[in-house]
């Protein structure tokens, strides 16, 4: 699925977009990205899905009348997410999310969004370069699907140089509140070549 | 990290250089976006460092500064430092051993001296890599730099919220004492120590304790549990109020905030808020602080009034003292005067029988000048000798065993005057003064002339009798010689008449006649027997009439001149009889021609005098005799008789009555 017409002028999302998104603010700064991001999700009226380890202030941040129905909002931990089997297996992990994305979408739903903290994946020292593989990924089966996506990086927890393979593996980029195409993406097959 | 190409010939080769060229631009473009989503200057320096191998061809990366280490860059060593701080543009720098280190200044318009990014790795860097470098270098210093503004305003921001807060806490505070002024204030002046404590629970919640120096409660609000009522031992006391006056502010102790009332140097209370819990605010403290300060005031103000009342107590005691002593003084002036003025002497002496006191009464009757007698014994000044000793044992007595038979009460003996006479004398001693130096006072009076009085009347009253008797046997002679004669004569002669009533009427006529002249006779001694006694017509006609009748009886003429006005029955009968019992002597005894008689008033006395042209020389022949009768008979009416009766002729007997109310006479 190719690009299609901007839906949330407001920030330039696009219908496929796999974004990156830094935040240096601890949780705080964490759930005021992921609360403004599927609160226009719903507001569309389309699923939303978290992968954060911890909902509850998220949860309490939405508005009832944004979620008229009960399934509208989910919420994974991020172990749930990108290592339920206790490791991280990139082609489980996009098998998944494109499990996810097609249950979503046969539950009626037209679209839905999915945001993800990638904090776990240091903390657990998931191998980086099957990890930005799996990103890498992501960014050429992200157009398939009217879905959203967005990865979220603590800069606390990433050094420069796991910022360069982000940016080498999200075409576009959140930042300063806007989502701008990112020139130093590179496709998944120039990743798995450089890497 | 990508590969360089930098000798390629074919468009393949070009176009991968142009790419990779372009990558390592995007690289930095794309990384200066993130960098501007760090917190940090320490975040922004370690995005750099560890994103630089990726961007160009070298080992590692690092932040130097030439003179010192922070928080996102370290001291460069020492060797280097000083070549470092002369760096000012991006290039190569030799490090030790090494040259291929490369040193570029992070540009910031705050730093004093740039921190460099300095690049290490075995090849030297392109001059586009070096370009690039010294792009990021600047992007960095100047991400670092508004970070360190933004942190900066944020501090700032940070210091003027605290500011503004602090103000705001402070106005609020400030707000608040004022209240705990006024509202203390407004009471202090009225409500004294309770309206204090009640106050201070009312601002603050807590309950409040107020208490004296010692530890003695004064007031109390608010709950105060029993145990703080109880008083604190003195010396832990004294330790704690020690304390309170280092501290010069509130302390906590034992549960509660305490505060001095110590208006100067002296301690005057304690005033205690019961915090249990120690949650008292600032504001609260302050509230005690000021109630201890406005209890001082209040404790030095009832100092002041208990001192101005003490102070006007003394001068009030002062003034009654000296009341009291002129009070006295002006008592013993009277006192002395009255004693000085007394009739009877007045002799004080000391529990050594010496004088110490006597009045101008004694110096009368004794004979002594005062100036004579003071410190004299006593004994030997007013008592005859044969009374001396039996006078000093008894005051020897009564000083040991306080048994005395004539203190205060009123007995008769013989004093003794200056020149050795004696005389009776009545004598009252008291005794006064502390027991240890008592003062005796002996009140004395001549009562020789009373004595005398006193048998002068039991004389006259033995006359009086005497009088009477004898005027009763007289009474009962003339009777028995008279009148019974007369009336025994008629009842013989009417008896006589009765037997010769029949018989011989005519000497029963004449008995009749005898019998009549009989019993006329007796009724005419009756008559004069009822004169002497009291005659009617003094009662009938008064005075003048009676006087005159009696005159009229007399062989010698008598001229009467008597004042015609009605006396007390008791004062016309004395007199009537004077004037018929001196006219009787003057017809008995006086050989006179010619006799008078005058009744007359001089003021409140009533005077009579009986006179004759006789041959004089009369006076009492015995205590029997008539003079003496009648001078009882004045007297007995308090008044006086004088005879004047020279020898060469002439007789006049002169008595004067106090005319008294009819109720004070005799009847």
């Amino acid at each position: 699925m190719g690009p299609r017409a901007t839906d949330t002028p407001d920030l330039g999302f696009q219908v496929g977009d796999h974004v990156c998104a830094f935040y240096s603010g601890g949780s705080a700064s964490l759930n005021d990205i992921v609360v403004d991001f599927i609160s226009r999700g719903l507001r569309a009226g389309n699923k939303c899905i978290c992968f954060i380890d911890t909902p509850s202030p998220v949860r309490d941040r939405i508005p009832g009348e944004l979620m008229p129905r009960g399934d509208i909002l989910q919420f994974f931990t991020e172990e749930q997410g990108y290592i339920p089997e206790g490791y991280f297996s990139k082609d489980a992990f996009l098998r998944n999310m494109e499990t996810t994305v097609k249950g979503v979408l046969s539950a009626g739903y037209d679209r839905v969004w999915l945001v993800g903290d990638a904090s776990v994946v240091a903390r657990r020292a998931v191998d980086m370069k099957t990890w930005f593989t799996a990103e890498s990924e992501m960014s050429e089966l992200a157009p398939r699907y009217p879905q959203f996506i967005m990865c979220l990086y603590d800069l606390n927890l990433f050094d420069g140089e796991m910022v360069m393979y982000v940016l080498k593996t999200h075409p576009r980029i959140f930042v300063n509140g806007l989502i701008i195409t990112n020139p130093y993406y590179i496709s998944s097959g120039q990743f798995s070549s450089s890497a | 990290m990508t590969s360089t190409a930098p000798g390629a010939s074919s468009a393949s080769d070009l176009e991968l250089a142009i790419n990779t060229r372009l990558s390592s631009v995007n690289a930095v473009f794309t990384l200066s976006l993130i960098l501007t989503q760090a917190s940090s200057p320490a975040q922004v320096m370690r995005l750099v460092t560890t994103a630089i191998p990726s961007i160009a061809h070298c080992e590692k990366a690092l932040a130097w500064h030439p003179r010192r280490s922070g928080d996102y860059y370290q001291r460069a060593p020492d060797d280097v430092s000083d070549a470092l701080a002369r760096v000012t543009a991006p290039g190569r720098f030799g490090v030790g051993d090494s040259s291929s280190w490369s040193a570029f200044p992070l540009t910031s318009p705050i730093a004093d001296e740039p921190v460099f990014l300095m690049v290490a790795g075995g090849e030297d860097l392109s001059g586009e890599e070096t370009f690039l470098l010294s792009v990021l270098a600047q992007l960095c210093g100047t991400v670092i730099a508004k970070l360190e503004l933004i942190a900066a305003e944020r501090s700032t921001a940070q210091r003027v919220a605290a500011l503004n807060a602090e103000l705001e806490s402070t106005i609020s505070t400030l707000t608040k004492i004022m209240e705990i002024h006024r509202r203390l204030n407004e009471i202090a002046s009225h409500a004294g120590e309770t309206g204090i404590a009640a106050t201070l629970h009312q601002l603050t919640g807590f309950g409040v304790l107020i208490q004296d120096v010692s530890g003695q409660v004064r007031a109390t609000a608010g709950g105060v549990p029993g145990d703080r009522l109880a008083a604190q031992q003195p010396g832990r006391r004294q330790d704690l109020i020690r304390r309170l006056r280092r501290a010069r502010r509130a302390v906590y102790h034992g549960r509660a905030w305490l505060a001095l009332a110590n208006p100067r140097a002296d301690v005057l209370g304690v005033i205690a808020l019961i915090d249990p819990a120690r949650t008292a605010s600032e504001t609260d403290l302050a509230a005690l602080e000021y109630a201890a300060t406005v209890l001082s005031v209040e404790l030095a103000r009832m100092q002041s009034l208990a001192e101005a009342e003490l102070r006007s107590r003394a001068a009030r005691e002062r003034d009654i003292a000296q009341a009291r002593a002129a009070e006295l003084a002006a008592s013993e002036a009277r006192q002395r005067a009255i004693l000085e003025a007394a009739l009877d002497a007045v002799i004080s002496i000391d529990q050594h029988a010496r004088v110490t006191y006597v009045n101008s009464a004694f110096e009368h009757i004794f004979g002594y000048r005062a100036d004579e007698v003071i410190g004299r014994e006593l004994a030997n000044l007013v008592m005859p000798p044969s009374l001396r000793e039996t006078h000093r044992q008894g005051f020897a007595r009564y000083l040991t065993t306080g048994q005395t038979r004539i203190l205060d009460q009123r007995i008769e003996m013989t004093a003794m005057r200056a020149d050795g006479s004696e005389f009776p004398a009545e004598v009252t001693v008291t005794c006064t003064g502390p027991s240890e130096e008592p003062v005796f006072t002996g009140y004395v009076r001549d009562i020789a002339e009373r004595q005398r009085a006193e048998q002068e009347l039991k004389a006259s009253r033995a006359r009086l009798v005497a009088a009477s008797d004898a005027a009763r046997q007289r009474v009962t002679r003339d009777l028995h010689d008279g009148a019974q004669q007369r009336f025994v004569g008629t009842v013989i002669n009417l008896q006589l008449a009765g037997q010769k009533w029949e018989s011989a009427p005519q000497h029963a006529r004449q008995f009749l006649g005898l019998a009549l002249r009989d019993a006329q006779r007796g009724i005419d001694e009756l008559r004069e027997i009822a004169a002497g006694i009291h005659p009617a017509i003094l009662t009938q006609r008064g005075l003048a009439a009676a006087i005159d009748a009696l005159a009229a009886r007399l062989p010698i003429p008598v001229q009467t001149e008597v004042r015609d006005q009605r006396l007390p029955a008791p004062i016309e009968a004395s007199i009537y009889f004077f004037c018929s019992e001196a006219l009787t002597n003057v017809v008995k005894h006086a050989h006179a021609t010619s006799a008078w008689a005058r009744v007359g008033l001089e003021g409140n006395r009533c005077t009579v005098e009986v006179s004759d042209d006789g041959i004089g020389g009369a006076r009492p022949r015995s205590e029997t005799s008539g003079l003496n009768g009648l001078r009882d008979r004045i007297g007995a009416l308090s008044g006086t008789m004088d005879i004047i009766s020279p020898a060469d002729g002439g007789t006049v007997l002169r008595a004067s009555i106090p005319l008294l109310s009819e109720s004070a006479c005799p009847d």
